[in-house]
């Protein structure tokens, strides 16, 4: 596998505050790789400074084995990039914003016509190409940003929050179509607060907090990071504190917790976890309703590795 | 009550529309007041004129001279070159050049001819007759075997002739003129404020309003629109008390502390209401910002240009003024006008007024009956 | 590419409303309020004759002068009165309901004149009755001195006398006047015109923060795309030039052909005119664009202000453009409006053309420093923060 992109060492200040600190990554060809992290951590910051938008202070970013510059046009060809805020123009038409960035990269209008469509099934937007974009709802809007920022089949795709307040439905079409993107050969650097997604679609995670890499890994190796194993969650109407205290003493528990008729458990290890709890509620004639049993999830990983919630 | 919070939050938001509008009624209400161009006053200004005397003073042309000084404003050491803009600007209305030889050529009566190059202003005109007079005067007498001094005398006899000019007029009404002008100025500033104001609080609403109804059904929305009504009512007595104020100070005084000056301020009142009553019916036809500061321009700018709030209607065509008919601002105006040259303050020099001003409340309940009509229609759909 | 962006910037521009509004209606609608409200500002060649009265009383019958003369004034298509014959009772209530604007009667063989308020009608009145007044005059001291010649002169009174009012009609006065006929109201059109090129500003600066990437987010996906910025930057200035220059023309057109403002004869160099002061604007739009950040308003608040501020002093708002630039004169020798009013009103007043291009310099000068100026931003590849 090649590398695509290389950050080495980079380091990017705003006035005192360092948005940026020391990073260093590589991208390889044909992964999806997430950037995770809350608001602030430094996601978009570092994505500009490898599109060559922003200065940085420090570092070295390669990209197809070149250094990236503002007018390193021939790497800037083969990059599609999507950003947070939807960038289109209210007068022209869906099919008219496509074909205007994607005549940015593609001289020629047949070959064009034929990305334009393509970038248009691939969103699923063929039913609303002579809309504005006044016309399109929320998630439509997003789609239609994303088809301007991919719509010249770039080898190389940056995503940054593409599906920030999106309904379901546009929220799948648009991880469906991320992937197809990437079997298609394409790689893909997707930037997200939202775990799920990562956890759906990358194939790689880096998780970054105040511009700094905690971690990174595939989904398994970071999950095995948390000394969480598995949660379980029961519904019991009627509890006293014994029973409470009773249930710690179980194999492998780490933590108890019981508020508004919801006991919780965590495990650090082990399987078949299940089978003594219920046999203690059992025995002590407890009732009790649901029982729901998670794996751990990145957010957990998150709040091992920071001491906060990814999302707040 | 967080209707009203809102309203008054994006009043405080735009407060810099309001002070813009606010400047521009005084920085140019007073140019506009203080510019002479405009007066057509009996006791005329004296033309400002330049004059090149290329003879010596003596004799005919000293007595030319004197006149000149007497009937017009000469300019002193006055430069050639500023001549050709002065005149254009009419900071100067004629330029007189007095050819050498004067003197004796006329008395010697071979007509010496001067040259003038005059401006093309109302004040303009007045100077060519002040001159002309002179002149054919001069001419006539010239017939006669005088000496010179003797010449002049007949001539400056003659000239002090004047006429007597009695004036029915027991108040000397064109000391309100300035207060005239300002409140038929403000029929810009007021139209401008009230209108782009209210709209835009009304069209945030109105976009509120739509989520809103969604969610708690049309209880609440009724009351919404009392509550923002009576806001703007209150936001437009705030513009007219400011105007008012503002007024007091420019052009008002204690000359204006009676029946005259509650005329003015009663008639800008009732405009007020009007103003708003057409802002309402602009909120239920045109929506956003960029379309309402449109259609605010042409109105405030249309009715002021076309009723005589920056030209004073006299000088209109009269197909202009008799368009304007239709417009509130031409009563309002209208008003303004016969307000500043009431003679006396009974009820029957009075009335005129309060006919234009109920011609002005009525154009607010025609508005109001429109909006209303469009907003059944617009709710129908 | 550079076809390709101009071809979606030309069609975006056009497509937004409000700039359209205020590039292409505006003024136009500007231009007609100007035209109907000036219109008769200057016009005074049709004088329209008005209604006075003359009390017919004994004394009037005595004053055989002003008979005749004021009834040659009430006569004929070049009169300046419609003049009724009334008692003094009925000329009173007339001036009081306002029928008339005046009247005159004669006491003590003195014309008097009454009018209700004062106004420029009543100003012709009182100058046309004091004319009368001093011609008498002259007829009554050339007679008398004609009369004094000679002993016999008196058997040849009545000649004398009729020689006398010859004397007095026959006087010209012998002025020539050098001035041409030109009217101040063509300043307001000319303001208007410099209004309209400095819309240009707005549309430029719209322009560039569309290919700015710290400007907008459209201008961020133009940063990251293989095409030069200088490219984009000078299709997109192309297109809000190209609008806006047809929008100046066109609003010249308008008011030289349907409103018929003069402008002198000199097409190319009006058309020329037009051109500099909308790349002024033009120039002047980027280079806000690019000094400062996001925030639009701000930028169209400066615009504004520049173009608000440069017509006050251009003379748009009326006031005496002389007195400004006496004040001060620099600022209409710096302000793009002042000297695109300027350089209209040198092609129309003067034959000279000096001053038109010293405008037209001036205008340019203008151009190229704000062009330089924002060469140097553009030069910057990478942004401290976008």
């Amino acid at each position: 596998m090649k590398t695509i992109i290389e950050v080495k060492n980079l380091v990017k200040n705003y006035k005192s505050k360092r948005a940026v600190d020391g990073l260093s990554f590589d991208v390889m060809e044909g992964e999806i790789l997430g950037l995770l992290g809350p608001n602030g951590s430094g996601k978009t910051t570092t994505m500009n400074c490898i599109l060559a938008l922003l200065k940085f202070d420090e570092g070295k970013i390669k990209i197809f084995g070149k250094e990236m510059a503002p007018d390193a046009y021939d790497i800037k060809s083969k990059i599609g990039v999507v950003f947070q805020d939807v960038a289109v123009f209210d007068e022209l038409t869906v099919q008219g914003n496509i074909d205007y960035f994607c005549g940015l990269y593609i001289q020629d209008k047949n070959t064009r016509a034929e990305y334009v469509e393509d970038a248009l099934k691939l969103v699923g937007l063929e039913e609303n190409k002579t809309q504005y974009p006044k016309q399109l709802s929320g998630g439509l809007l997003r789609r239609l940003n994303i088809a301007c920022g991919i719509a010249h089949k770039p080898k190389l795709i940056f995503l940054d929050e593409p599906t920030v307040a999106v309904d379901p439905q546009s929220r799948n079409n648009i991880l469906e179509g991320i992937k197809k993107l990437r079997d298609d050969g394409a790689t893909i650097i997707y930037t997200t607060h939202y775990m799920e997604e990562v956890e759906i679609l990358c194939d790689r995670v880096i998780i970054l907090d105040k511009g700094k890499i905690i971690a990174s890994g595939t989904n398994d190796e970071l999950k095995s990071l948390a000394k969480i194993e598995e949660k379980v969650t029961v519904e019991i109407p009627e509890m006293n504190p014994k029973q409470i205290g009773a249930l710690e003493q179980i194999k492998n528990v780490s933590a108890v917790s019981y508020e508004n008729g919801v006991l919780k458990l965590v495990y650090n290890r082990g399987k078949n976890n299940l089978a003594d709890m219920i046999k203690y509620l059992d025995d002590n004639k407890i009732q009790y309703n649901k029982i729901f049993a998670e794996r751990p999830t990145l957010n957990d990983v998150f709040l091992e590795l920071t001491g906060k919630e990814l999302r707040d | 009550m967080t209707v009203s919070k809102a309203f008054w939050k994006i009043v405080l938001k735009n407060i810099g529309t309001i002070i813009t509008y606010t400047i521009i009624l005084v920085s140019f209400g007073t140019i506009n007041m203080s510019s002479g161009s405009m007066t057509t006053q009996f006791e005329a200004v004296k033309p400002k004129i330049a004059v090149f005397n290329h003879d010596e003073e003596v004799g005919m042309t000293q007595n030319l001279l004197e006149y000149l000084d007497k009937n017009a404003e000469v300019q002193q050491d006055y430069a050639e070159e500023s001549v050709k803009d002065d005149l254009f600007y009419e900071s100067i209305v004629m330029a007189i050049d007095i050819p050498e030889g004067y003197n004796t050529d006329f008395l010697a009566g071979k007509k010496p001819e001067l040259h003038t190059r005059t401006s093309s202003g109302y004040a303009a005109e007045l100077a060519k007759v002040m001159l002309n007079r002179y002149l054919t005067t001069a001419q006539s007498y010239a017939t006669l075997d005088l000496s010179a001094d003797e010449m002049a005398e007949k001539i400056n006899a003659t000239l002090n002739q004047k006429v007597q000019v009695e004036t029915l007029a027991k108040v000397d009404t064109t000391q309100f003129s300035k207060a005239t002008r300002y409140f038929s100025f403000a029929n810009y500033a007021i139209l401008a404020c009230v209108i782009t104001i209210i709209c835009l609080i009304m069209s945030s609403f109105n976009r509120r309003e739509i989520r809103r109804r969604n969610l708690v059904g049309s209880v609440e929305l009724s009351k919404m629109n009392r509550v923002l009504l009576r806001n703007s009512c209150l936001y437009s007595f705030g513009v007219w008390a400011l105007y008012i104020i503002i007024g007091y100070f420019l052009v008002g005084g204690p000359d204006l502390m009676n029946l005259r000056g509650a005329l003015y301020a009663a008639n800008s009142l009732v405009f007020c209401i009007c103003a708003t009553t057409i802002a309402y019916l602009i909120s239920q036809l045109v929506h956003g910002n960029n379309a309402v500061n449109a259609v605010m321009n042409i109105v405030a700018l249309g009715s002021s240009f076309l009723c005589g709030c920056f030209v004073p209607a006299e000088y209109l065509p009269d197909f202009v003024l008799t368009f304007a008919h239709i417009l509130p601002s031409y009563y309002y105006v209208a008003a303004n006008d016969t307000i500043g040259g009431l003679q006396g303050l009974e009820f029957g020099d009075v009335r005129p007024v309060l006919i234009d001003m109920a011609a002005v409340a009525g154009f607010a309940v025609i508005f109001v009956i429109a909006a209303n009509v469009v907003a059944k229609v617009k709710q129908r759909e | 590419m550079f076809w390709h962006s101009f071809k979606y910037a030309f069609s975006t521009l056009i497509k937004n409303r409000a700039l359209m509004f205020w590039t292409l209606i505006f003024p136009f609608a500007l231009a007609l309020m100007f035209n109907l409200a000036f219109m008769r500002l200057h016009d005074y060649d049709v004088f329209e004759p008005f209604e006075v009265a003359v009390v017919n009383d004994a004394g009037y019958d005595k004053a055989e002068i002003f008979k005749e003369a004021f009834k040659a004034l009430s006569e004929g298509d070049e009169r300046l009165f419609n003049t009724q014959y009334v008692s003094k009772e009925r000329a009173s209530e007339l001036l009081e309901n306002e029928e008339i604007e005046g009247f005159v009667y004669i006491a003590d063989d003195e014309p008097h004149i009454q009018v209700k308020k004062n106004g420029s009608n009543q100003t012709v009145l009182a100058t046309a009755v004091e004319q009368i007044m001093q011609s008498s005059q002259i007829i009554e001291d050339i007679a008398t001195q004609k009369l004094s010649e000679s002993p016999m002169a008196y058997l040849n009174a009545e000649q004398i006398y009729q020689n006398a009012v010859a004397t007095v009609a026959e006087a010209e006065p012998n002025v020539k006047d050098d001035s041409r006929v030109m009217n101040m109201v063509v300043i307001e059109f000319y303001t208007l015109i410099a209004m309209s090129c400095m819309q240009g500003a707005m549309l430029s600066s719209e322009m560039i923060d569309r290919a700015l990437p710290k400007n907008s987010h459209r201008g961020k996906r133009i940063a990251v795309a293989p095409t030069r910025k200088s490219v984009v930057v000078a299709s997109n200035l192309l297109a809000s030039y190209s609008i806006l220059l047809v929008g100046v023309l066109a609003l010249i057109a308008f008011m030289r052909f349907v409103l018929g403002v003069e402008f002198g004869a000199n097409l190319g160099l009006i058309c020329a005119h037009a051109a500099a002061g909308s790349l002024a604007a033009t120039m002047l739009g980027m280079f806000l664009s690019i000094a400062l950040k996001t925030n639009s308003g701000a930028k169209n608040i400066i615009v504004i202000i520049i173009t608000m501020v440069g017509c006050l002093f251009a003379g748009m708002f009326g006031g005496q453009k002389g007195w400004f630039d006496s004040m001060m004169p620099f600022i209409n020798k710096i302000s793009p409006v002042g000297l695109i009013t300027d350089g209209y009103y040198a092609l129309y007043y003067y034959e000279d053309l000096g001053r038109y291009w010293m405008n037209l310099g001036g205008l340019l000068i203008i151009s190229a420093v704000f062009l330089i100026l924002s060469i140097r931003g553009l030069r910057r590849q990478r942004y401290d923060s976008i």
